[in-house]
């Protein structure tokens, strides 16, 4: 009796316990598009969940490097004659080779004509024809005049702009790099005093950013 | 007995959500559009959509300042840009144009150039692009990074609502298409 009971008891409950699963299932086969579309719009700002797939099939954003991570510059003492301008450009990015520029701050150490490597020629519909440097590694030697044969503590600026070829462009970027210029020989064989390995001199002391006096020389550049 | 019947219960109510959970992620599979979403866009871009726009002045062409709470009320496309950048001077003709189309809708282009202001007035009267313009240097860049500008690049551009709300943030080239598709969203 008992027994009969507890049975139909539990076959109540089990019906319900079906009913309650089927629920669930049907909750869990609608929720998708909820969780879905709440994140698409949470990510793509718009109301229209296809916002999403269209930029993935399309008009996706590309991610843009910081300019610091496009062009990695280093500079190094070759010799005490010479030193190394050296960039690193990241995959789809470029420099102007008229945008570069470098100037010297060295008691009896000044700066000779830069030796540039051959870039390539770009049709730009506003700046007309212009070298820009799509190279992996974009080295440039900075002969030095010395008028003093002693070791020098120097300090090369150097501004350079480029941009990636995905569409965007970046200001004139300046940097400040402090370096130790070996001894010269008297006799002019100035590989013979050089002491201390390259790069071990290098070191980036400031990032001006975009200073007055860059966006003036950028706009002075871009005239067309 | 009574205490078999609730067990029962959540053994049931587990294996539902089990399976209910089995089948939403089946069901979510084909739709890969939310992940590669976040892989293209950087984070702090994304971190600003549906935040209210940062407050900042910048002078304009006449060296007045002017504050960007100017134009609450309206769809602003914020654009920052420089006369030094093909992208921005690509793009800048067709702002000017669907300024021309949609002004009257409410919505208001505003230009922010880190040039200089004789190159910026140049330029303009050139395209003939005559919505404002503000003009500014570091403190420009200062502002694009608070719009959610990761790389530094130009051109960056920002939309915010009519409640002051930024809803759509592209660096690089936006094209006429791609604003008005964004703008039909806000007007």
């Amino acid at each position: 009796m008992d027994r009969g009971a507890d049975y139909s008891l539990s076959n109540t409950h089990r019906k319900w316990t079906a009913a309650l699963c089927i629920l669930l299932l049907c909750l869990a086969l609608s929720a998708p598009n909820e969780p879905a579309s709440a994140q698409h719009t949470n990510l793509a700002a718009g109301a229209n969940p296809f916002d999403a797939l269209g930029k993935l099939f399309g008009g996706g954003q590309p991610e843009f490097l910081p300019a610091d991570e496009a062009f990695k510059l280093n500079v190094t003492t070759r010799n005490a004659s010479s030193l190394l301008a050296s960039w690193q450009i990241a995959q789809g990015y470029y420099l102007y080779r008229d945008k570069l520029r470098f100037s010297l701050r060295g008691n009896g150490v000044r700066l000779g004509s830069a030796e540039f490597p051959a870039g390539e020629m770009e049709e730009d519909e506003y700046f007309g024809r212009v070298e820009i440097y799509t190279l992996e590694l974009l080295e440039i030697t900075l002969p030095l005049r010395r008028d003093t044969t002693a070791a020098r503590t120097i300090t090369l600026n150097v501004r350079y702009q480029g941009c990636a070829e995905a569409g965007i462009c970046y200001p004139p970027i300046d940097k400040q790099v402090r370096l130790r210029v070996p001894a010269a020989a008297p006799n002019g064989d100035a590989d013979a005093t050089f002491s201390n390995p390259p790069g071990t001199h290098s070191r980036v002391i400031a990032r001006h950013g975009l200073g007055r006096a860059a966006l003036t020389a950028a706009s002075r550049l871009a005239r067309p | 007995m009574t205490r078999g019947i609730p067990v029962a219960y959540l053994l049931v109510a587990l294996g539902a959500a089990l399976a209910g959970f089995s089948i939403y992620q089946w069901s979510r599979a084909p739709q890969p559009a939310t992940s590669p979403s976040v892989a293209v866009a950087p984070e702090a871009p994304q971190d600003l959509l549906g935040a209210p726009r940062p407050a900042f002045r910048l002078p304009d062409l006449d060296g007045r300042p002017v504050s960007i709470s100017r134009w609450d009320g309206k769809v602003i496309l914020l654009n920052f840009w420089a006369t030094w950048c093909p992208p921005c001077r690509e793009e800048m003709p067709e702002f000017a144009q669907t300024q021309i189309e949609f002004g009257a809708r409410g919505f208001q282009v505003v230009g922010v150039a880190l040039d200089r202001p004789r190159a910026v007035a140049r330029f303009i009267e050139e395209i003939g692009a005559d919505y404002p313009q503000l003009i500014g240097h570091e403190n420009a860049i200062a502002i694009a990074d608070r719009y959610g500008n990761a790389s530094g690049g130009l051109p960056h551009s920002v939309l915010i609502d009519r409640d002051g709300v930024i809803r759509f943030i592209k660096a690089g080239r936006l094209s006429r298409r791609e604003l008005i598709d964004e703008l039909s969203k806000l007007l």
